[in-house]
């Protein structure tokens, strides 16, 4: 069922009763959802989350109270996983036939020199400090060990580290993915 | 079942866990492509994770960046130059004072002499205060030479401080060895008599990251291109790289993951983006041991 705009605006009210706050809280949850069927097995997430938003917004415009719209998001997403899933599994278990795991080792020679490519042309584009930083938090061997070191020199908390470490590597995802022709966010 | 509900709950709730799940997505995705999970998880993560392209597309971009960043250790050496400050040249300063003629006889020749003598010795002053003069400026012009060396040598005393501070921190970044490897190189535009590759740049075999600092003339050129090739094919090009200032002139830094330098031979070219005439075209040879 498609949105209509005053079950949009509905939801929008829902979300926050300042306009500029509700559209930061839609992408929030939006973004949420997306990332969700990701990992539910759902082949098309951004549909899935879209479908998400219209069943609960087309829901508030029939005139059905919604205290928790947060619990209510996930109660319909889990809902909508489930028909995906039932709908895909087929579909999944070719692909698990398909998929083999994937060793750096053994498959170096083997990987895309075009994403090898962007790969370097995105760490180039890093500052030295924040390249040292990439380079020291992926070495491996104790991992676990080295990066609390890491934390300790830089002064920070662990978690903090693994947060800017993240930030870093979304940053990098998004340049790989514009240097990729074929390349999804 | 409850506790996954309340998690889920929990990750429409509140945005700081689900920054935390983000995160927690990415460490798994290493740990498989790093092979670090069992082959239980691993298949576990292959159904219930690869179903769709975006995390495939995820998995792919974790691997191409585990490949770049694979055999990391720390060790960077910086160079150091010496410096030697000039001597300061010492000063020099003269002076004279005129001398006085006594007067011995006659009036009229006694104030001939006495008149001559004067000129006489009005000359001879002209001609030493000329002389101090010049002492004086030659002296005020070696101060000022003084200064300058003086000033050029904190100056330098300054930068090598700095580079000592700089490899204090590099070296504090990882205390033990076993860690990964950046090596900095400087390389120049030059052949052998031979014509052929000039520069051989060792690096340690642990080398992950190599930076080659070329140095560039015209501080008024704001970004360079880089292309490296091997045997005449493109290995890697970049794209407005910006000079820096250092006391050794304006350079570029070029940064290249040894992973990717599979040959031993290779030509390197740094081309004005502005429009400005003038390649300079590097050879250079990487011999690791």
């Amino acid at each position: 069922m498609a949105l209509t705009q005053r079950a949009f605006d509905l939801l929008l009210v829902h979300l926050d009763p300042d306009r500029k706050q509700a559209a930061a809280k839609y992408e929030m949850t939006r973004k949420k959802l997306i990332k969700f069927f990701e990992w539910q097995h759902c082949y098309n997430a951004d549909a899935c989350a879209d479908e998400t938003i219209d069943r609960v917004a087309n829901k508030l415009d029939s005139g059905t109270e919604v205290r928790d719209l947060g619990k209510y998001f996930n109660g319909v997403a889990r809902l909508i996983a489930l028909e995906v899933f039932r709908e895909r599994e087929t579909e999944a278990r070719v692909i698990r036939k398909m998929i083999r795991p994937i060793n750096p080792g053994a498959d170096a020679d083997k990987e895309d020199p075009s994403r090898l490519h962007c790969m370097q042309e995105c760490l180039s584009k890093l500052s030295r400090k924040t390249l040292e930083l990439v380079v020291s938090y992926y070495q491996p061997g104790n991992k676990k060990g080295n990066r609390m070191r890491i934390a300790q020199e830089m002064n920070i908390q662990l978690n903090a580290l693994r947060l800017r470490v993240h930030k870093i590597r979304r940053k990098l995802r998004k340049c790989y993915v514009q240097c990729l022709p074929n390349e999804k966010e | 079942m409850e506790e996954r509900r309340q998690i889920e709950q929990r990750y429409f709730d509140d945005d700081e866990f689900f920054q935390e799940m983000l995160i927690l997505e990415e460490e798994l995705i290493d740990r498989y492509v790093n092979g670090d999970l069992s082959d239980v998880d691993s298949e576990r993560f292959e159904i219930s994770y690869l179903t769709n392209p975006q995390s495939r597309s995820q998995v792919e971009f974790a691997k191409s960046l585990a490949g770049a960043l694979s055999n990391v250790m720390v060790n960077r050496p910086l160079k150091e130059r010496d410096s030697q400050a000039p001597r300061a040249p010492s000063g020099l300063l003269a002076a004279s004072s005129p001398q006085r003629h006594p007067l011995t006889w006659g009036l009229i020749a006694g104030l001939a002499v006495v008149i001559i003598g004067a000129l006489l010795l009005l000359i001879g002053n002209l001609r030493l205060y000329k002389k101090a003069n010049r002492f004086e400026q030659e002296s005020a012009s070696l101060s000022q030479q003084r200064e300058e060396t003086n000033r050029l040598n904190d100056q330098m005393n300054r930068d090598l401080k700095q580079l000592e501070q700089e490899k204090k921190r590099i070296e504090s970044l990882s205390p033990t060895p076993a860690n990964a490897s950046i090596a900095i190189r400087t390389i120049f535009p030059m052949l052998t008599r031979s014509g052929k590759a000039g520069q051989v740049l060792h690096v340690l075999p642990q080398t992950t990251l190599l930076i080659l600092q070329a140095p560039v003339e015209s501080p008024a050129i704001k970004t360079y291109q880089v292309i490296v090739t091997k045997d005449g094919a493109k290995v890697l090009q970049l794209n407005h790289l910006k000079s820096r200032s250092t006391s050794n002139g304006n350079i570029i830094e070029i940064p290249l993951i040894t992973s990717l330098l599979d040959g031993l031979s290779y030509t390197l070219m740094i081309k004005p983006e502005d429009g400005e005439e003038g390649t300079d075209i590097y050879e250079f040879e990487i011999q690791i041991r």
